[in-house]
């Protein structure tokens, strides 16, 4: 499914573009940023060719139910476990263990299968001691019939239960070991162990909840209360929009779609706007985020040696680098004592509070002219029902307007988020996107007036003025996500 | 708390209070509450090493999922090891945490602990300041670590244990509490002059 709604068509609007500056409008009739071209070029040259594949915001996802997903991960790893010739459920432990890279798994698989199964704890460990069968369950000492595993190691079918189910409650599915050693257990034994039905679906859920949440190209939509699935070819900081609950967000960090601001710029940007409220205040104070999947975790105790519950990543609570290349280069951590992502503090704070309120102002007003104008939306469909009862065109005549205000909407949303960007850049960079934003906001202006003037069916300002704005905020996200990608990389953020 | 836990706990109380080790006093298991739910273990520094002769406490904590959950540690007597901390007694062992297995008792996780204080792992630090001590400066560490068995724990006095008293005594006479003295000297390599510099700043 592409994303856009109506982008495609904008070969064909490229030619109502070369006017632009002939409909009085716009009125600068000099771009000082265009490279040799005047405006009318530049756009027709820069947009005339913009299709799905050029098209910043096109993204190719689909929205699967529990039962697609599962079916669709299972089919991904079929082609591995026919190539490999291991059950469909070792590939898909193996897949999680080596973070879906397939062709490492492959290749170190091909290369000495039984290596991969133990580290993967598969299979018992060919160096672990042979284990002496007692005749009491070494967990509740009752002398009563035990299950043996693969492993040698026996235990009462009331303790092995009682084992799972703890874990599974805990909402652990993936991960639940032998009660003595770290041998895996599959899930026809996990799931003959248990009674509860009730308790095998949860298992199931959170079997399916485990493996998602490590897998690069599938993603919970963040929806409240929506269980849908979402499964994209690439992963990329581009926006889905969820088909069951109409959630918009960014397939990485799953927060609302906030082009042109790249992820990591936009949560903290969010840190910041909401620094006020005492549970971001907190966050920061006492959380740090997963280095490999990005959960943000609170250190209540214990030491240093992190493992992340959500994908089971080792690393260091002082540096945040992964724990197994830690062990020998462990000093360089205690430098890192304070977060130095946290402000510089002291002198420049003042300066630094005027620019942050410059832009939040900005983004705050933003979001309040988005609300008005979903009023506006209201009342214009008001506007045009009284338009038909009284003869006025039909619903078909009057279509064009609604357009105009998803397009206004559409692009007050984009205006919003390049605040949050702007805040971060510095540098000529920053000129060169400041430019393009204000023009993006007079024409967004432009459009806002035509249409809440618009009582008449007068159709062609509009559309002109809806082809301007459209073409604006494409440009802008064109020169400030893809190409923009490597120049932005440069450009660090002085602030969090 | 579960069945299970009770019945558990009271056998491995047995174990431990009829094992060899008890016997040879290297380890005990006390009752804190009548519930078995917190309980005391005591260890004997083992030979050969700065807690020779000095006795620890442990506060024991047993979740009412135990053994399918580990028993919750920490040291209540203050000790300088790479993998403890010198401020709040939490340790860092992995069969207290992700590698814990419901096989295993209390009398196996004091004696780990045990064997924890006679093979620090500086690569797998709770504290960064002892870990950097223990790799940069092993005699200071060493030091500093017998000091803190005699000083906490009824370990063994040695032969510059007086000069180091000397030197804590003279930071108490300016006003310092003893436990603070004694953290910061052992911070700062027990240079008197640093250590007052970073209580008074």
């Amino acid at each position: 499914m592409s994303q856009d709604d109506g982008i495609e068509d904008t070969t064909s609007n490229a030619s109502d573009d070369d006017d632009d500056d002939d409909d009085g409008d716009g009125g600068d009739d000099y771009d000082p940023y265009a490279p040799g071209l005047s405006e009318g070029e530049m756009d027709s040259q820069d947009l005339g060719d913009i299709s799905p594949t050029t098209d910043p915001e096109s993204y190719n996802y689909k929205c699967l139910s529990f039962s697609d997903a599962k079916k669709s991960l299972e089919s991904d790893a079929k082609i591995t476990s026919d190539k490999l010739k291991v059950s469909l459920e070792n590939v898909q432990f193996m897949l999680h263990f080596y973070f879906y890279d397939v062709d490492k798994l492959e290749k170190v698989y091909l290369e000495d299968s039984n290596k991969v199964l133990e580290e993967t704890n598969l299979i018992p460990k060919s160096n672990a001691k042979t284990v002496v069968m007692p005749d009491y369950c070494p967990i509740c000492y009752d002398q009563c019939d035990l299950v043996v595993f693969n492993c040698k190691h026996s235990f009462c079918l009331s303790c092995v239960s009682t084992h799972i189910e703890i874990h599974i409650s805990s909402g652990n599915a993936l991960k639940i070991e032998c009660l003595q050693c770290s041998l895996l257990l599959n899930r026809h034994f996990v799931v003959s162990c248990i009674k509860d039905v009730q308790l095998i679906d949860k298992y199931d859920k959170f079997l399916l909840k485990n493996l998602i949440e490590t897998h690069p190209l599938y993603c919970w939509c963040p929806g409240p209360d929506c269980g849908c699935i979402v499964k994209v070819d690439f992963s990329a900081s581009k926006p889905v929009t969820c088909q069951m609950c109409s959630t918009l967000f960014c397939y990485i960090c799953k927060h609302n779609y906030h082009a042109p601001s790249p992820c990591t710029q936009f949560k903290n940007w969010l840190k910041k706007c909401q620094d006020d409220s005492e549970t971001m205040n907190y966050i920061c104070a006492n959380t740090k985020d997963c280095p490999q999947c990005k959960v943000s975790i609170e250190k209540s105790g214990g030491c240093n040696h992190m493992c992340c519950r959500n994908c089971h990543w080792d690393f260091c609570w002082m540096c945040l680098g992964s724990w197994k290349a830690h062990a020998t280069e462990y000093y360089e951590c205690s430098k890192y004592k304070t977060d130095p992502s946290i402000g510089d503090g002291g002198n420049s704070a003042r300066e630094s509070l005027n620019k942050y309120l410059h832009y939040y102002s900005r983004w705050k007003n933003h979001i309040q002219s988005l609300e008005l104008e979903e009023q506006t939306r209201s009342q214009i469909n008001e506007h045009i029902q009284g338009q038909i009862k009284l003869g006025n065109g039909t619903w078909i005549d009057w279509q064009y307007l609604l357009d105009a205000v998803d397009l206004l909407l559409k692009c007050r949303y984009t205006l919003k988020f390049t605040y949050a960007y702007a805040y971060y850049l510095e540098g000529p960079w920053k000129e060169m996107f400041e430019y393009h934003q204000a023009q993006l906001e007079r024409e967004i202006e432009n459009l806002s007036w035509k249409i809440e003037h618009s009582k008449q069916t007068d159709t062609v300002g509009i559309v002109k003025q809806m082809n301007i704005t459209k073409q604006k905020r494409l440009t802008l996200l064109h020169q400030f996500t893809s190409e923009g990608e490597t120049t932005q990389l440069k450009v660090t953020s002085s602030e969090s | 708390m579960a069945s299970l836990a009770i019945q558990r706990v009271k056998r491995e109380f047995k174990e431990v209070v009829t094992s060899s080790e008890a016997e040879n006093s290297q380890i005990k298991l006390e009752m804190v509450a009548e519930n078995l739910k917190h309980l005391q273990g005591e260890i004997k520094g083992p030979p050969d090493t700065p807690f020779e002769g000095a006795t620890f406490i442990l506060d024991i904590l047993i979740p009412d999922s135990y053994p399918f959950n580990p028993p919750k540690v920490k040291f209540a007597t203050k000790i300088w090891h790479p993998n403890i901390s010198s401020a709040t007694g939490a340790i860092c062992l992995d069969i207290l945490k992700d590698q814990w297995a419901a096989a295993m008792t209390l009398r196996t996780v004091l004696l780990s602990i045990q064997a924890l204080l006679a093979s620090a792992e500086p690569d797998d630090p709770q504290d960064a300041v002892v870990a950097k001590q223990y790799k940069e400066t092993p005699e200071i560490y060493h030091m500093t670590a017998k000091f803190w068995a005699e000083f906490f724990a009824g370990g063994n006095p040695s032969s510059y244990s007086a000069d180091l008293r000397q030197k804590v005594k003279s930071l108490c006479d300016m006003g310092i509490q003893s436990l603070d003295a004694v953290r910061a000297l052992s911070h700062y390599n027990w240079d008197a002059t640093t250590a007052v510099e970073s209580i008074f700043s």
